[in-house]
């Protein structure tokens, strides 16, 4: 049997799923989990040469890092930062690589469906005037708010 | 039956990939992550498929290392292929054999291109630097010539208890003409171990990027630290939003990042998963498998589920190890 086509002209196709980005990692050499590192892993163990060049000598690190120098604003002037960065596919969606900034996102599907989007857009220099092709309107402002957030909005 | 997809990496390729293209040096440096070198050098047509294969996989950037690096006989060939694909690359050199003919010929390769030469250097007063490493004058002329070529360049600093004092002063001399410095710990390999008097303490080491900081201020933003930038990272300094934000990193791992995200690859075809702890990291060999299925196999797959960091195994001078205080 044949069955009708539906009418799909000027339709917008919207995606059930909701495009979702998140931090992966602070570093494209961060070496451990937040919250792990050597010092967690050595805290049972007593003092000895062969630790001493891990562990503290009486120093309040946590106390001095901040007073140390913000690295949001010490990394430029590069140009915008859309222009830099570099995306690649996986099963679970996207990674998203801000080469300036060194820090490395993680997309699920429809996130790396709408940056690819918004790469293009900013390609036309349309970012300005940006309206998602596939998703809803209020999805597509939470999802360039995180990526204002992050300095990956600059035009 | 065994499912292979039980093994499959969480990640479709590493991010950033190093080749040890040759297992010679011309240098002996106290703490070399690679010694002993076997004196091979990477084959080279395997090398080519295997940057193919690496691009394809969306590697975001090779990395060119040894031993010496200048010293592969298609060291030119090598790198011209590799800029050629487009990906960003990276060589890391002792810049002994940077002399005039290598540096223009380096120049004409990679010109416009996304390219970075690091060059090693743990002092400006070169008989501190050759405390270490050897060589510092020829070295520091070699730079000078190289920072007025088109060619991005980056010094790489190992602190030691030898140049701990004045390791930043190395900014001062080669910036505004240098513009990236790579300052880091010495590593902890079986090498390094065996020399413990160049070993930082946690104080000392926090004393020099407590320095270094302050020193950056005096240079516009557009002198890169990378190494610094990281270590305040780890240690979750900054402003209380940037602070947060990093929190939120969701990389997780069952030790560290051994066998994820930066991969070594040696003159034998090793594919290993951490540089420092190379002899506990081998991952499998590409001189006939394709990295996409050594890297999903089930050897990765153990590398990447040790029940704590590879380096911990190594074993100092007194063949202590950490292993045996976990």
């Amino acid at each position: 049997m044949k069955t009708e086509k539906p009418e799909i002209e000027h339709c917008i196709i919207k995606e059930t799923e909701k495009p979702e980005i998140k931090l992966y990692m602070y570093s494209s050499v961060q070496e451990f989990p937040v919250g792990k590192g050597h010092s967690t892993f050595l805290n049972r163990i007593s003092d000895s040469d062969v630790i001493a060049p891990i562990r503290g000598g009486g120093v309040d690190w946590n106390g001095k890092w901040g007073e140390w120098r913000n690295w949001f604003d010490v990394c430029g002037p590069f140009g915008p930062v859309l222009d830099k960065v570099v995306i690649r596919s996986e099963d679970f969606g996207g990674i998203i690589y801000d080469t300036i900034n060194d820090r490395i996102y993680k997309v699920n599907v429809p996130g790396y469906k709408l940056f690819q989007e918004i790469l293009e857009a900013h390609k036309k220099k349309e970012l300005a005037e940006f309206h998602s092709k596939q998703f809803e309107h209020k999805d597509v402002e939470l999802f360039i708010s995180f990526l204002k957030g992050a300095g990956l909005w600059s035009m | 039956m065994v499912n292979v997809d039980e093994y499959k990496a969480p990640i479709k390729s590493p991010f950033n990939v190093c080749l040890w293209i040759s297992d010679l040096c011309n240098l002996s440096c106290k703490y070399c992550y690679a010694a002993p070198l076997s004196g091979k050098v990477m084959e080279y047509d395997r090398l080519c498929k295997l940057l193919d294969e690496l691009n394809d996989l969306g590697v975001f950037s090779i990395v060119f290392a040894g031993g010496e690096p200048f010293m592969h006989p298609n060291i030119f060939d090598v790198i011209q292929r590799a800029v050629d694909i487009d990906i960003p690359v990276a060589v890391l050199s002792n810049g002994i054999c940077l002399n005039e003919k290598t540096r223009n010929k380096v120049e004409k390769l990679v010109s416009g291109k996304k390219f970075t030469l690091q060059i090693s250097l743990d002092s400006i007063d070169s008989t501190i630097n050759d405390i270490t490493r050897g060589k510092g004058n020829l070295v520091i002329e070699n730079i000078r010539a190289l920072s007025k070529l088109d060619i991005t360049l980056q010094i790489a600093c190992v602190l030691t208890k030898y140049n701990i004092d004045n390791a930043h002063l190395i900014i001062k001399e080669l910036y505004p003409a240098i513009k990236r410095f790579h300052f880091m710990e010495v590593q902890r390999t079986k090498n390094s171990l065996q020399n413990p008097d160049l070993l930082l303490t946690r104080s000392q080491a926090y004393e020099f990027w407590m320095r270094l900081n302050e020193y950056s201020k005096k240079f516009p933003s557009d002198l890169c630290l990378p190494s610094l930038r990281t270590t305040l990272r780890a240690c979750n300094e900054g402003s209380p939003e940037e602070n947060h934000f990093h929190q939120q990193a969701t990389f997780t791992s069952n030790s560290c990042s051994v066998g994820l995200t930066n991969i070594q690859i040696d003159a034998n075809f090793n594919v290993l998963g951490c540089d420092i702890a190379k002899d506990f990291a081998n991952m499998g060999n590409v001189q006939y498998n394709s990295f996409n299925d050594i890297w999903n196999s089930y050897q990765a797959y153990q590398i990447r589920n040790l029940p704590f960091p590879p380096c911990y195994k190594i074993k100092n001078a007194a063949g202590e190890s950490l292993e045996d205080y976990l």
